[in-house]
């Protein structure tokens, strides 16, 4: 495990109210973030081209492809969202933005059943669906041939990073470099940190499922009658619930075990993998990444300020992370260590 | 109201549930013979009748049974239905108003009258009778769906969201509901959405033209046409739509490039509504397409002289009459009343690209340029604009004009993230692949030929079709000895019908061969491309190769009868050509039906056709790629194995010696080689795009990682 020490970007020293992590932590994805980065990414999204990435199983999944303008490395970076986020999650497009502004190739992957793909598939998506988000990756990853292939992703999108970085090899495909910012580690941990914190947190995902799951209802109403579930107040209930109704696991704790990054997981993996977090993450405790195996291939770098996924270093909301992450790859591109 | 609870009236209730109204109308006349005055049964009998397709007799019935009891509120309420659906909405309304009288919280008679008001635009009235019909019955879904659809209407979308889905909690099985959550995706701008609800919709009503024609104008929104084409079909065959879903079909035959069947559809329309100005309009647009502009005139004449659509048709008429002047003097003082507005109103827009395409047509530089600078001068200026000028600059041979305005139009304007706005993007980076590739600026054409993908190539479903059923592999792997022509048709049952096919690609001069020996009709034995489709299903492609293995004699005798059924007559031992494309993994049962086939191939090396792909807006190159060169190495197998006379043409000799070429394939064929047929093989080869070998090469980085 490594602490903050880069010579490749400023360190991430937020001052005032920005040093609180519930402030780093709600601006991130606040309504404020989301004018400012849809202004400064309107002529990036308007180049994006969506594809209909098809595994195959058959799942089907969303995603947005973008060419840079100017030509600066010739990368592919795929970015991953997460859990109630979307390939249009305020802090994917300024991490998006930031590395087309370096000329590189961007692929913003949608998991099943978030943005506005709840019609691609009948399942319901869950945490555990590592599969079909390693298929997608391994093609997108192997259609790219001109150049090295990065994956970055953000909380649940960092844990699904992780997975798809131990299993990559396995699949046939290989990844130059993985970034997971904020991952989850422990689930179990992620939603107890949630219960017993703020309810905010906690709120705003049982706000963004409710709303998710309604539109699927909606989509496949044979398919789903979800009354029950909709009285749920909270987000164990919730996911007990589905886990019980929609899936094959015994129970809950079967289900945070299939995707927890916990133990020796990580162990054999071959990819160089950077997990950048903080110290005060109010969603992720900061143990989880304490108890993570020492390896050669794996670096943490966690930060005392940033919450949860917020690294804004300004009221501008300029994004911390985006640059962190344009010269990690960038760097990598070039060839240097 | 009378008794309707009796034995003999349930008995037709149960017929009519089972959709068998003619004989619960025997049934229930039965009954009213006994019981003349029975109100009740005569409103039965009406339904019956409505659902049999006389709503006139259902009138009548209605009729009497509000004559006998004025206060027969089901009476007055199907009396209005009926009347509404007539579209005569003002009677329907006084007679729902009547059922309302004598039952004032009867939830259905509410949402018609709210319906009727959606009808007639008057949403905040609408609205408050839908509402008042769930304050009657909170869990009336027909209401909500009507409310959800008249609160998008007003915009009010994330409530209309909320209702219309409501509705589909309530009712997962009704169709009017999932179509009503389309209505408000589509205003959302969530058009996958609103697809998924029409699909949803039509697996519940299957039959349902409406819904048919819903989700057809949904995908031809998209540009989806090919999509769209089977649901017009569907609903002009259930009757749906009226003149709107003609019209709609119209014009994604036209998008697809099918204005023959386009004018076909329209002149059936016309016969039916004769009147119509805007069909009539459009039909005139496709007579003066199809070369028939004397059949114009009467189209619009008795339409309004003034109206913009009418004089714009007129200055074509002088056009295809000879009188350019006269069309460009028109167009001009159109132009003259409508300019100097700002900005630019879009019937002046419409006038100068007319007059930019007949001054293209014309080889008027001045009044082409003139035409079309102020809308060129917009920033950004619109894509259909710079379109329009790139086709006049090709028709005048002035590329060089048309690559500016294209640049500055992908520079200057924020493309949306709809499909229609990517392909828009897209063709514009295909028509500088192209323009600058033309112009020999092979670098400047680079860039744009990795983002020149905007539509799937014209034989993607069967390509498709052959990849999901991994026929190539199949075969490629299969025993081809039971093939060999020694083994084939031993009794000789079948007489001989010498076979002729084109295989290849597109790109491959495929298309520019046929089309010239199109020119040859008279000496050969077509089958048509328009009848392919049946004869794919007479061979029952896709074909695997067990299943061909299986096959008896009488099977392959009944096939080849079935393949042959739409031959022209000719002579014995004249060629018969079929015309219609077949991927590698036909070639098999052809070869077994028509020992000694012969295949006419043009030999390519993929980089080229990649390179043609690129140039032409296909997508999915790298898919494409990968299965062109699977057919490639599985016609190596074929042509060694399978008992078929292989023409090898090379790309080459297109250019090089286009009538050595056409004398080879002439002869082969049987036929004179008669100067027309190099003609238009010539013609062809340089209309259709067709690329001379090894162009690829100005375009290395693309094929970094390919070889041929």
């Amino acid at each position: 495990m490594t602490m903050p020490s880069t010579d490749r970007t400023r360190p991430f020293e937020p001052h005032g109210l920005l040093r609180n992590a519930h402030v780093q932590s709600i601006l991130t994805s606040s309504p404020w973030r989301k004018w400012l980065v849809r202004r400064r990414t309107a002529d990036y999204r308007g180049r994006s081209v969506e594809e209909i990435i098809t595994t195959p199983e058959g799942v089907r999944l969303q995603g947005f492809r973008n060419q840079p303008l100017q030509s600066g490395s010739d990368g592919l970076a795929i970015l991953l969202h997460g859990w109630e986020g979307s390939a249009d999650s305020n802090y994917l497009l300024d991490a998006a933005q930031a590395l087309d502004d370096a000329g590189m190739a961007t692929f913003r992957l949608n998991f099943r059943d978030h943005g506005e793909s709840h019609h691609l598939n009948e399942d319901l998506f869950h945490s555990c669906r590592l599969q079909e988000v390693l298929q997608a990756v391994g093609q997108i990853a192997s259609a790219h041939q001109q150049g090295p292939v990065f994956l970055v992703g953000f909380s649940l999108g960092g844990n699904f990073a992780l997975r798809v970085a131990r299993n990559a090899p396995s699949e046939g495909f290989q990844l130059d470099r993985v970034i997971a910012v904020s991952p989850v580690i422990r689930p179990q941990n992620a939603m107890a940190a949630m219960r017993e914190g703020l309810s905010v947190y906690e709120q705003y995902f049982v706000r963004k499922w409710r709303r998710s799951l309604k539109r699927k209802r909606t989509l496949y109403p044979d398919r789903y009658q979800l009354d029950e579930w909709l009285k749920h107040k909270n987000l164990s209930e919730q996911t007990r619930h589905l886990v019980e109704a929609y899936t094959d696991f015994e129970d809950i704790n079967s289900y945070f075990d299939g995707y927890a990054i916990a133990d020796d997981y990580l162990k054999g993996l071959d990819i160089q993998t950077t997990i950048i977090t903080t110290l005060d993450d109010p969603i992720i405790p900061v143990h989880d990444f304490h108890q993570l195996p020492q390896m050669e291939q794996l670096d943490i770098e966690i930060w005392p300020h940033g919450g949860h996924c917020g690294f804004i270093k300004n009221w501008r909301c300029d994004s911390w992370i985006a640059q962190r992450i344009v010269s990690e790859l960038i760097g990598e591109n070039r060839g240097e260590s | 109201m009378s008794e309707v609870n009796s034995g003999p009236v349930q008995q037709a209730a149960q017929l009519m549930s089972e959709s068998r109204f003619d004989q619960a109308e025997d049934q229930l006349r039965s009954i009213l013979a006994e019981q003349p005055d029975n109100d009740a049964v005569m409103v039965l009998i009406g339904l019956c009748r409505n659902a049999q397709n006389d709503p006139q007799g259902a009138l009548a019935q209605f009729d009497r049974a509000i004559e006998i009891n004025p206060e027969h509120h089901l009476g007055h309420y199907y009396r209005g239905r009926i009347l509404s659906n007539s579209g005569d909405l003002d009677g329907a309304r006084a007679s729902i108003s009547k059922a309302l009288e004598f039952n004032p919280n009867f939830a259905e008679g509410l949402t018609i009258l709210g319906v009727i008001s959606m009808q007639q635009d008057e949403l905040d009235q609408a609205a408050t009778e839908l509402k008042t019909a769930l304050r009657a019955d909170e869990n009336f879904v027909p209401a909500m769906s009507a409310l959800g659809r008249v609160l998008a209407l007003r915009g009010d979308l994330e409530e209309a969201e909320k209702m219309a889905a409501r509705a589909i909690q309530l009712s997962p099985e009704n169709a009017a509901a999932q179509d009503a959550m389309a209505f408000v995706f589509i205003r959302q701008g969530r058009l996958d959405f609103a697809e998924q609800c029409l699909r949803n919709a039509l697996d519940k009503q299957p039959d349902n033209g409406e819904l048919h024609s819903s989700l057809g104008t949904l995908l031809m929104s998209r540009g989806r046409h090919r999509s769209a084409l089977p649901h017009f079909q569907q609903a002009m065959t259930q009757n749906a739509g009226g003149l709107k879903t003609r019209l709609n079909t119209a014009s994604s035959l036209s998008a697809v490039g099918d204005q023959q069947q386009a004018w076909q559809i329209l002149e059936q329309a016309y016969q039916r509504w004769p009147d119509e100005p805007d069909l009539r309009l459009r039909l005139a647009d496709l007579r003066l397409l199809a070369g028939q502009g004397e059949r114009v005139p009467e189209l619009i004449d008795g339409l309004d002289p003034e109206r913009l659509d009418v004089q714009m048709i007129q200055a074509r008429i002088h056009h295809v009459q000879g009188d350019i002047d006269r069309a460009m003097n028109l167009l001009d003082g159109l132009m003259d009343e409508l300019s100097g507005q700002n900005p630019i109103s879009e019937d002046e827009r419409r006038i100068r690209l007319l007059k930019l395409d007949l001054a293209g047509q014309n080889g008027l530089l001045e009044p082409a340029q003139a035409a079309i600078e102020p809308l060129l001068q917009l920033s950004p200026p619109d894509v259909e604009s710079v379109q329009a000028w790139t086709r006049a600059c090709r028709r005048l041979d002035r590329l060089d004009l048309a690559i500016e305005p294209v640049e500055r139009v992908l520079k200057e304007t924020t493309f949306e993230q709809t499909t229609s706005a990517r392909n828009d993007q897209a063709r514009l980076h295909q028509i500088l692949a192209e323009l600058n590739h033309r112009l020999g600026r092979y670098d400047d054409a680079l860039p744009h030929l990795g983002r020149s993908a905007w539509r799937p190539i014209q034989i993607d479903s069967l390509l498709q079709q052959q990849a999901e059923s991994q026929l190539l592999e199949q075969w490629q792997q299969a025993p081809l000895d039971e093939l060999q022509a020694d083994s084939m048709n031993p009794d000789g049952a079948h007489p001989e019908v010498p076979l002729a096919i084109v295989l290849g690609w597109p790109g491959s001069g495929r298309e520019a061969m046929l089309s010239a020996l199109m020119e040859a009709t008279d000496q050969l034995r077509m089958l048509e491309p328009n009848q392919a489709r049946q004869r794919r299903e007479a061979l029952g492609l896709p074909l695997a190769p067990d299943v061909l293995g299986a096959m008896s004699e009488e099977q392959l005798s009944a096939i080849r009868n079935q393949y042959l059924g739409g031959l022209p007559p000719g002579n014995p031992g004249q060629i018969v050509l079929d015309t219609a494309w077949y991927e590698m993994s036909a070639l098999p049962v052809l070869a077994r039906l028509f020992p000694g086939l012969l295949v006419i191939w043009p030999e390519f090396d993929p980089r080229d056709l990649e390179l043609h792909f690129r140039f032409s807006g296909f997508q999915s190159v790298s898919v494409l790629s990968e299965q062109l060169r699977a057919e490639q190495a599985l016609a190596d197998r074929f042509f060694k194995a399978l008992p078929v006379d292989v023409l090898r043409i090379q790309r080459q000799a297109l250019f090089d010696a286009p009538g050595e070429l056409i004398g080879r394939l002439c002869k082969r064929l049987g036929i004179e080689a008669v100067p027309a047929v190099q003609a238009r093989l010539e013609r062809a080869r340089d209309t259709k795009g067709f690329l001379p070998a090894d162009q690829w090469k100005h375009y290395e980085p693309l094929f970094e990682s390919t070889k041929a």
